[in-house]
């Protein structure tokens, strides 16, 4: 399983996202290999902050930028952000210990709900479903969608949270995502323990 | 005889209709599976309510106003509505769309057109399958179907009484069939407008999407089946203005004097009705989940609503001299009915709110006088309040999914093909509130300022 590292840098995003893609660009890593080591979390729909750190940084001066490093590339990426101290502070490094995100839905069509199940009979390894999912079906097959009277003769619904290793989390994350009547949270991150390396 | 009846009925007797008004409209957002078993129940119950101690009270005089109703509106309205969902139900869209903004947006104002010729329903129920076939590869979907819910299936029924079923009880209460047809600069204004705004947020939306959309499906070309029914629906236009055209003898029925043109009328409507079901291959029907399901539930209500709309229209028509003397003086202006009605058909079905600002206009300004003479006045000087009216009751419908009868069944079927509709209220906050209202405060300043 992929590990993980959660850096926080004081710096603008865009200055940090070039930086980063230059220096896997030149550790020779190819396009599919930085996706795969370096994620940022607006693109995959993960939480990094909470409402009072957010206010926190509201209130502070200067730009801070989170996102997810492959944990074998830490080292050697923090030693680079340290040669630009001023540019490249570094404010925290976490491990990833896991993840997890909450999720519902209901969904009125007998073949999207079977596929909207099978996402979550057949998890990656390392990931789990919490043992209060148990999606209930309701089928009135007489019923048809009216004009005053707006039932479905087919009901699928269910609630739970997927939980585990980082990369298997985003991979059933991108999976409901496919589905709009599936309603997914952000995705928490577990972290472990601080790693420093810093300046 | 409605005036007599208004001045001498209490308040109290409009209990029944506002009860089974608010019924319709949230039953089925609190008590859904209940509502659909039993709607008919419900609406039959608050039915009698009124009607029992009417007959009990007025007799021969109730009597005759129930089968005035009976013969004079609820039947033409059902036999125009009945004939207008077989004949649609039996034509096809086939074939795949795009989903570009371009041809999402050729489809919305095509819809729009012609939801004033085959019915906002019609027009609805024959555009939101090709409508959601060619979204199936978009990512962002809802906002089409809720401005194809705004346009297709409620402003765009505003040319014609075949348009909106208000519009109808409007046209066998005495307004001109083609009087409507002036309400075009309001048509072509409001929905302009939508259409524009429409294209420029699915635009973004498509950008947006750009490398997450799913290759396309093979294009099949589109094209309609189920042509046979195409001269049948222009036999319904036929035989709807034919009606409002042309004056033969009257005939005596229970005691009632009806119109021959119109008793033809429905009678031609109900020919060509059969004559789809008969010439329409029954595979097509499949193909647009036809059921005759949703026209049962409207028998059933209306019947409910004309029976216990009686009153409410009675005491209004009474003006001053029935006991709503004080709701008939407070509205006069053609702004305050535009958003009165309006307010009103948005939580309510559109087509009773119609009739009774109608009827709350005609006995404001002419109380006591006969309704198709009464209206034919309202047209001549004040014109401009029968205009507030028809545009309050077509466009408000839009602002709630209970404003009017497609709204929740677009919804639904939208909802059944993987659409994440809004809820109840985020449909109101989210889309309704920030785009249709200051639409409206738009169309009053332009239409409907006092001079």
């Amino acid at each position: 399983m992929d590990a993980y590292t959660k850096i926080t840098l004081e710096a603008d995003t865009p200055s940090v996202r070039g930086f980063v893609r230059g220096w896997c660009t030149a550790r020779g890593l190819s396009p599919q290999e930085q996706d795969r080591s370096i994620l940022w979390p607006e693109e995959w729909g993960v939480r990094v902050t909470s409402f009072f750190s957010d206010i926190a940084e509201a209130l502070r001066h200067g730009d801070v930028t989170v996102f997810l490093v492959a944990s074998d590339l830490v080292p050697d990426l923090l030693a680079a952000c340290a040669v630009w101290p001023e540019s490249l502070r570094l404010r925290s490094a976490h491990t990833v210990a896991g993840a997890a995100f909450d999720f519902h839905f209901e969904i009125y069509d007998r073949d999207e709900a079977t596929r909207v199940q099978e996402i979550f009979a057949a998890l990656p390894a390392g990931v789990s479903v919490g043992a209060n999912y148990a999606p209930e079906v309701d089928s009135h097959p007489e019923t048809r969608a009216g004009m005053y009277a707006p039932a479905h003769s087919y009901v699928c619904r269910g609630r739970g949270k997927i939980e585990g290793d980082l990369r298997g989390v985003l991979e059933v994350h991108e999976r409901c995502r496919q589905h709009e009547r599936v309603r997914i949270e952000e995705v928490v991150l577990n972290l472990g323990a601080a790693i420093t390396g810093g300046p | 005889m409605h005036t007599l009846l208004g001045e001498r009925l209490p308040l109290w007797s409009v209990i029944p209709f506002a009860g089974l008004l608010l019924s319709i409209a949230f039953m089925p957002l609190l008590l859904s599976h209940f509502w659909h078993r039993h709607y008919a129940k419900v609406a039959a119950a608050w039915g009698l309510m009124f009607l029992v101690p009417f007959l009990a009270q007025f007799r021969a005089e109730a009597g005759r106003a129930i089968l005035t109703v009976a013969l004079h509106e609820y039947l033409p309205f059902i036999v125009l509505l009945w004939s207008l969902f077989t004949v649609t139900g039996g034509i096809v869209v086939r074939g795949t769309m795009s989903g570009t903004p371009r041809s999402n947006l050729v489809l919305l104002a095509v819809g729009t057109f012609i939801a004033s010729w085959i019915g906002t329903t019609g027009a609805s129920m024959l555009l939101v399958h090709p409508l959601l076939r060619g979204l199936e590869r978009r990512r962002h979907r809802a906002h089409t179907v809720v401005f194809f819910i705004f346009m297709v299936s409620n402003m765009g029924g505003l040319l014609t009484p075949l348009g909106d079923p208000p519009l109808f009880l409007g046209f066998l209460n005495g307004v001109p069939f083609f009087w409507t047809l002036r309400l075009w600069p309001q048509f072509f204004v409001l929905n302009g407008m939508l259409l524009l705004l429409f294209f420029g947020l699915d635009s973004r939306f498509y950008r947006r999407e750009e490398g997450a959309r799913s290759a396309p499906a093979p294009r099949e070309p589109l094209r309609l089946d189920g042509l046979v029914n195409l001269p049948l629906l222009l036999g319904i236009l036929a035989c709807v203005l034919a009606s409002g055209s042309v004056h033969l003898s009257s005939v005596h029925l229970f005691g009632l004097e009806l119109e021959a043109q119109d008793l033809l009328r429905d009678a031609a409507l109900i020919a060509l009705g059969l004559a789809s079901l008969r010439l329409t291959p029954r595979a097509l029907r499949t193909a647009n989940q036809f059921s005759f399901g949703p026209m049962r539930e409207v028998a059933y209500l209306f019947a409910g609503i004309f029976a216990t709309m009686i009153p409410a229209l009675a005491i209004l028509l009474a003006g001053d001299r029935g006991p709503l003397a004080a709701m008939t003086r407070t509205v006069d202006a053609p702004v305050e009915y535009f958003w009165i009605t309006g307010a009103f058909s948005s939580i309510l079905d559109n087509a009773p709110t119609y009739l009774t600002f109608l009827s709350a206009a005609l006995g404001e300004f002419y109380p006591g006088i006969e309704v198709h003479e009464a209206v034919h006045h309202l047209i001549e000087e004040h014109g401009q309040v029968l205009v507030a009216i028809s545009c309050g009751a077509v466009f408000m419908g839009a602002n709630t999914y209970i404003g009017n009868a497609p709204n929740f069944m677009v919804r639904s079927i939208a909802e059944e093909r993987g659409v994440a509709m809004p809820s109840f209220l985020g449909y109101i906050f989210r889309w309704s509130l920030p785009i249709l209202v200051p639409s409206f405060v738009l169309m009053t300043l332009l239409f409907l300022r006092s001079p």
